[in-house]
């Protein structure tokens, strides 16, 4: 089962946020279809009363589109209504009552097509509107008044141009965006030339508009179109075409009648990749050469943080490029959908008319151009991650560079670590540029931040009624079951408190509710089922007593020896990307703890780069440099197969893969992917080829069948997973604070495990190579195919 | 012909809401009046003081108000979608009924052309 994900806020209980493959998602608020239930629990799912602002909202959406859909087809018939009354009028001239009808209709169809426009006022008298009152305006509305002031005419002389428009085809509309697009494409000085030869055999209604517009530039009172005149103004106003086609083309775009045009932004995006591209090689090549000749630590640091400035920019605007082009993505989906379901309407209509054929091979078209202009906004929206990716990941290089920065100018050679051989910059031991600086103000900041997000409880929801009633039934002790209250029942001698969590009755013993277990939604509550998922959590909670992987027997990742950091993630993702953020000060904390290295690209984006090959390449590099134990940190969404990253993919069999292929690497993994990332059963398949026991340590955050979920601190600064908050506080503090006994890795591991039970049911789950023999894995209650239940 | 209409014989227009918040309000003011936009927003100020019981109780009335404006708005809609087609349907009949009573007059003139 998926489950559902939605901002669940109860009180002061912050955001999260799933972490299964698609990245987060908001409810499912397609358009509600007649067939839909809403008794069923599906319903119940996705309500959230604590947030109520925004469930509403999503409500009112909905309406909003529902109705203007409405109203929009209602134009839409009466204004063919319209144009057959007009031609019955036409061909009978002599008829007033057909005149006035028309008239009459003319008026309400005005009427209509404003409302379906979702303007507020409609019959407003159009000479009334003033440039302030703007905002009242249609977009359509805005557009004139906008092309009126540009021209520097009134509103009421651009009628005709308005009536040329609304009579523009989608031929027409095709033959003007490319005439645009051939136009700008022309040498200067043989535009005049060609585009009036171009203008001779254009459809009539583009001539039509075209002369409008021309006669709207010359100045008031003045004849376009006599005589020599004519000549003059023409050449006049081919020499401001391109100005002026411009105008029109946004004028047809803010008239929905085409897509917005996009050649400016493209030219915009270009030079903002460029942009992004000029910045990325500078700050590389000053990495590069002040790790290589290192100056004034005080000034390099100056200078990276300048480029962590203008990095924060580029962000930002292509934060804003992306939103932008999901906005036109939207849009354009929804009148796609629309002229599909006309289409479709139209295709099933067994005697359709001339016009309605006609319609239909203008909706064909629409459809072709519309899909097109799918296609571009959404490599606009890739594009646009792509850039927010790069910049992150620059963000993250220079964060790097400036902890690796010395504190006083630096000594041609660094001191080994204690007990270590002298590294050697010639390949024998890492560059001293690598190694990662704990900052302990930093970290400790970092650690309160954490430790809010530690100190969320999982909060449970009453049960609904149905589930209360199924209770009642079940024949078990039932301590409490009021409507509004979580469930208090009776198994054994415990008392077990049953509730919601994200839509799932979980069962936790009610003295320790670290001993939980979700209750898939596809189980009946009865006597049994309660019963063997109350037993289930307490198998879960003896299995990770047992300890199969000996955690709690002082397992380090690393002695003294150099340690690799990698960090593989998915920064193409807002969610992953938040996270692996955060992980930047985890390293620092390791970095108290073990003798830690990260190389400059250190920070792989599994979505730019093949995740698989990056990380080869950066192991081989770690390797080249004296560095055989390597720490790999990975942010990224999960399946049961794999850990997504954009576009791409590392299943869990090719991370086993690279395990083998450096047979000489100790491997210390942790994965917040939802799922395990499939790694879980992977690693009950994987065998070692002779290495030593305990050379590959996987942690996993979530068994195959449970995503994982982010959470956030009260102000929604940081995020972190409730496992990593707890980890971080326990491998920082050990017990009873910093003065308190230190924990090892594995002791942190263990209580981590326990505590991040308390903030949400997932289970963390370690699996350790055991040489030739079967990998080992904690908390294996014995049965592969249910360890650890939560099935 | 349309069921309804005017003298000209072109159906009424259907009377659906002027837009998402008038209906939205129509709707869920029925079932729930805190949830109405002008309520929804001050909540948080009216129940201030509230213990954490009637928290609940509160929040299990709104959950139960969502559901049912829910309900309601798709049957809503469904009608909606039924007005608005049967309206385009209507006044399609109306207009060729409309083309036709003209289309008949002229040829009834030219027959009497003929017979003259």
């Amino acid at each position: 089962m998926r489950m559902a994900f939605f901002h669940n806020r109860q009180n002061e209980e912050s955001e999260r946020r799933l972490l299964a493959f698609g990245g987060p998602e908001a409810p499912d608020v397609q358009e509600a279809q007649p067939e839909e239930k809403h008794d069923g629990k599906e319903k119940q799912e996705t309500i959230d009363p604590e947030n109520v602002e925004q469930e509403l909202q999503q409500d009112i959406n909905k309406a909003e589109k529902e109705v203007h859909t409405n109203w929009k087809k209602i134009a839409e018939h009466y204004k063919k209504a319209v144009d057959s009354v007009r031609a019955v009028a036409e061909e009978f001239p002599d008829k007033p009552e057909q005149q006035e009808l028309l008239q009459r209709m003319e008026q309400t169809l005005k009427t209509l097509e404003q409302r379906a426009a979702g303007q507020e006022q409609p019959n407003k008298p159009e000479q009334e509107q003033t440039t302030d009152k703007k905002a009242e305006q249609s977009p359509q509305e805005k557009a004139f008044a906008n092309i009126a002031e540009k021209l520097g005419v009134k509103p009421e002389q651009l009628a005709k141009l308005k009536d040329s428009v609304s009579k523009l085809t989608p031929e027409d509309l095709n033959y003007m965006e490319k005439l645009a697009v051939d136009y700008g494409q022309q040498p200067a000085d043989k535009r005049n030339g060609w585009l009036a030869q171009r203008l001779k055999t254009a459809p009539e209604n583009v001539q039509n508009l075209l002369k409008a517009a021309q006669e709207i530039q010359a100045k008031p009172g003045e004849k376009a179109n006599k005589g020599n005149e004519k000549k003059n103004d023409l050449k006049e106003f081919m020499k401001k075409f391109g100005e002026l086609i411009e105008m029109i083309m946004d004028l047809l775009a803010e008239c929905g009648l085409i897509a917005r045009r996009e050649k400016k932004e493209k030219s915009e995006q270009q030079t903002d990749k460029a942009g992004d591209d000029a910045l990325v090689t500078d700050t590389k090549t000053f990495i590069k050469s002040s790790t290589e000749n290192p100056g004034n630590p005080a000034d390099t640091k100056q200078k990276l943080e300048g480029f962590d400035k203008q990095a924060d920019k580029h962000i930002a605007d292509a934060k804003t490029d992306v939103k932008e082009a999901e906005d036109r993505k939207k849009q354009i989906n929804t009148d796609l959908q629309k002229a599909k379901d006309d289409k479709k309407a139209l295709d099933e209509k067994p005697d359709r008319t001339e016009e309605e054929n006609k319609r239909l091979s203008d909706l064909t078209e629409s459809i072709k151009k519309l899909e097109a202009n799918l296609v571009e906004a959404e490599k606009a929206v890739r594009e646009g991650n792509t850039r927010v990716a790069e910049m992150t990941k620059l963000k993250a290089d220079i964060a790097a560079a400036i902890a690796a920065l010395p504190k006083e100018a630096p000594k041609a050679e660094e001191k080994p670590p204690a007990g270590e051989k002298s590294p050697e910059r010639s390949g024998e031991g890492p560059p001293a540029g690598w190694k990662v600086q704990g900052n302990t103000e930093q970290v400790n900041t970092w650690l309160k931040e954490q430790a809010d997000i530690h100190n969320q409880n999982l909060t449970t929801l009453p049960l609904s009624d149905s589930m209360r009633t199924a209770i009642e039934t079940s024949g078990v002790t039932v301590i409490s079951n009021k409507k509004g209250a979580v469930t208090t029942i009776q198994i054994g001698k415990e008392a077990w408190d049953v509730g919601l969590n994200n839509g799932d009755p979980v069962i936790r013993l009610s003295s320790d509710h670290s001993v939980t277990a979700r209750i898939p939604d596809d189980v009946k509550l009865n006597a049994d089922t309660l019963k063997l998922y109350a037993a289930k959590a307490m198998e879960y909670r003896k299995s990770e007593s047992a300890d199969a992987a000996g955690m709690g027997k002082g397992f380090e990742p690393a002695k003294n020896e150099p340690m690799g950091y990698i960090e593989l993630s998915d920064l193409s993702d807002r969610l992953t990307s938040e996270i692996a953020q955060e992980n930047r000060e985890f390293s620092k904390l390791l970095s108290e703890r073990y003798n830690l290295y990260k190389t400059p690209e250190g920070t792989i984006d599994g979505s730019v780069k093949n995740p698989a090959n990056a990380l080869r390449e950066q192991i081989g590099t770690l390797m080249k440099n004296g560095i055989k134990n390597i720490y790999i940190n990975i942010n990224a969404h999960g399946s049961e197969s794999g850990m997504g990253f954009g576009p791409n993919e590392l299943r869990a069999e090719q991370l086993t893969a690279i395990f083998k292929e450096f047979p000489d690497c100790k491997f210390t993994v942790n994965n917040i992917a939802c799922h395990g990332g499939g790694l879980a059963e992977e690693m009950q398949k994987f065998k070692d080829t002779g290495g030593e026991s305990g050379r590959v340590t996987v942690f996993t955050q979530t068994k195959e069948e449970v995503v994982n979920l982010a959470r956030s601190t009260a102000d929604e600064q940081t995020t972190s997973t409730a496992y990593n908050a707890a980890l971080a506080k326990y491998l920082a503090q050990g017990v009873n604070g910093r003065p308190g006994r230190r924990l090892s890795y594995g002791e942190a591991h263990l209580y981590a495990d326990k505590d991040a039970k308390k903030a949400q049911v997932t289970d963390a789950e370690v699996h350790q190579t055991r040489g030739d023999n079967p990998t080992a894995r904690t908390a294996n209650i014995g049965d592969p195919s249910k360890f650890e239940g939560m099935v | 012909m349309p069921a309804s209409g005017n003298a000209s014989g072109v159906p009424n227009i259907p009377s659906l809401p002027k837009d998402g918040k008038e209906f939205f309000n129509a709707v869920m003011g029925q079932i729930e009046k805190d949830l109405t936009i002008p309520d929804v927003h001050k909540l948080k100020e009216r129940y201030a003081n509230e213990t954490p019981e009637d928290h609940q109780k509160r929040m299990e009335r709104y959950r139960t108000a969502i559901i049912e404006y829910r309900k309601r708005s798709v049957e809503y809609f469904t009608v909606f979608r039924e007005q608005v087609r049967s309206f385009g349907r209507d006044l399609k009949h109306s207009v060729e009924d409309n083309a036709r009573g003209f289309e008949q007059a002229k040829l009834e003139h030219l027959e009497s052309l003929f017979s003259a």
